[in-house]
């Protein structure tokens, strides 16, 4: 269901066009992961054949995401807050139909760019450049729009003479700059940024922030989870809170930072 | 699949694999030619001088089978190593897997084509002379092509949950070298295992290769069809697999 409507580019214009007014952009229907945890992981065939006979092996479901059950409307800046392990990541990779669901299901009207982690996927071996590239393809940019957008790229990323260098001798920080720039770049519907941003400096935070707005304002939908509670009042309209895979809230932005702050503070107490 | 989206990943992605390939080595490209010529060295000397074979043309028999069994390993190989190595794009964003075995395939592709090079020259030189059928040998191609893009993806889907595909696979391409005309000829395998041993496709690719391109013989229309029927079984039964288990690529990776 969801897979489709992700990767069929043609439809998704009209789809979006038909939803626009009543439908929310996404919908996470009751949506629930989890992940089998084997304590004695098998791997191989041979391990899987010896399992056979040895039903010993003991596996623990891990439940990621419980019931989760949220639509978010076009426009909507959404923001992901909760402590770690508590299925911020897993959520974000199912909205971007990376992972599967266990049950329940996520239905997305538009097309996804995503920032998950630090590596984001870039490879060490490749230079700067060939990484834009094959970014910005997988993405689903054009050779020919990379070719057109590369310049602005390089330059809000501020790594300009970098780009012949291979990857692995970027800093942390240059790599999430390359990435969110040529991220940004696709100009996508929704787009989905996993604490990405911390690892900037001030100045390139800066900018993101004038990216942000911008991408407010040209009627963007943004999914952004974050430890930086600031960050989230100050752009977010809306907040998701996640505690141990569990919706705890999800509403305004003030109540939700406002309770899981209290909640910090009682349970550190 | 919807080939034209995809288009431009596949051949980026095939680009800066195929590249990447001999970076760092100091012979660089070089090598793509050195190897089947290496190949060829070590097999023409057993078998003209240790079991010596009775076949026509014997060099450019050996490096054209030699060159598309070459193809044919590589790209199977590169599929399934390349789910390792691109585990982290895996991971962080959704795109259609398919296109990390079909870029694999074209990577091998292009060391086929400069390997095709090399054999062109051969022809040339030996005085092999070129058939007006020639260009029905790229239809041969074409058919190696989707028949090891289907194995690849068997090969690749399952591997991400199952590490030991790959040793499995190590011993079945022995065995498959054994199997497939490369260093003897067809005529040496007895009239009453020929059916059987002809089912394998590699067997007819290379065997219907070498009548068109070396023996200048007039195109086995049924044997082409045939193969061409087994080849795209082959590919649908891979893609679906693929298709399948690539969900959970991300979990098991």
């Amino acid at each position: 269901m969801s897979s489709d409507i992700i990767s069929t580019k043609g439809n998704q214009d009209i789809l979006l066009r038909n939803y626009e007014i009543m439908e929310p952009i996404i919908e996470i229907r009751n949506l629930s992961k989890s992940f089998m945890l084997s304590h004695e992981k098998k791997e191989t065939l041979f391990e899987n054949i010896i399992g056979l006979f040895h039903r010993k092996t003991s596996y623990e479901h891990f439940h990621a995401l419980k019931n989760i059950d949220v639509k978010i409307e076009k426009g909507d800046f959404i923001g992901l807050i909760g402590s770690n392990g508590s299925g911020k990541s897993t959520l974000l990779r199912q909205i971007c139909n990376i992972l599967v669901p266990s049950s329940g299901e996520v239905v997305v009207r538009g097309r996804i760019a995503s920032l998950l982690g630090l590596g984001v996927g870039f490879q060490g071996e490749l230079t700067g450049k060939e990484n834009v590239y094959l970014y910005g393809v997988i993405m689903g940019l054009s050779k020919k729009e990379i070719d057109k957008k590369y310049s602005q790229i390089v330059e809000f990323a501020g790594v300009k003479n970098f780009m012949d260098t291979k990857l692995r001798n970027f800093s942390s920080g240059m790599i999430v700059r390359l990435a969110f720039s040529t991220c940004i770049q696709t100009d996508p519907d929704i787009l989905v940024l996993d604490e990405v941003l911390a690892v900037g400096d001030q100045e390139f935070q800066k900018k993101c922030y004038a990216v942000f707005e911008d991408l407010r304002k040209r009627g963007t939908t943004i999914i952004f989870a974050s430890h930086d509670l600031d960050t989230i009042s100050r752009f977010c309209n809306k907040t998701l809170y996640l505690k141990k895979g569990k919706q705890m809230m999800y509403g305004k932005t003030d109540k939700v930072v406002k309770t899981y702050r209290q909640e910090i503070i009682s349970d550190n107490a | 699949m919807k080939l034209s989206s995809n288009w431009d990943i596949i051949k980026i992605l095939a680009w800066s694999d195929f590249k990447l390939r001999y970076k760092g080595s100091m012979l660089g490209l070089f090598w793509s030619f050195l190897k089947p010529l290496l190949m060829l060295a070590i097999l023409y000397m057993i078998f003209s001088f240790i079991i010596p074979q009775k076949i026509e043309n014997y060099i450019v028999f050996l490096l054209l089978g030699i060159i598309l069994w070459n193809f044919f390993v590589e790209a199977t190989s590169i599929s399934m190593h390349n789910m390792i190595s691109k585990k982290d794009i895996i991971k962080a964003i959704y795109f259609d897997r398919h296109a990390l075995v079909i870029s694999s395939n074209f990577n091998a592709l292009l060391t086929l084509g400069f390997n095709m090079l090399i054999f062109i020259i051969f022809m040339i030189i030996l005085r092999v002379g070129f058939q007006v059928y020639f260009p029905i040998f790229f239809a041969y191609i074409i058919l190696l092509f989707i028949l090891s893009l289907g194995v690849s993806f068997i090969l690749a889907g399952l591997y991400v949950k199952y590490r030991d595909i790959v040793h499995v696979w190590e011993v079945v391409v022995q065995l498959l070298f054994w199997l497939t005309p490369i260093v003897y000829s067809v005529t040496s395998i007895p009239q009453k295992y020929l059916a059987i041993y002809m089912l394998n496709p590699l067997a007819r690719i290379f065997n219907d290769s070498r009548n068109i391109v070396i023996y200048h013989q007039a195109p086995d229309w049924p044997s082409l069809l045939l193969t061409f029927i087994v080849c795209v079984i082959v590919y649908v039964i891979g893609y679906y697999i693929y298709k399948r288990q690539s969900r959970y690529f991300a979990e098991e990776l």
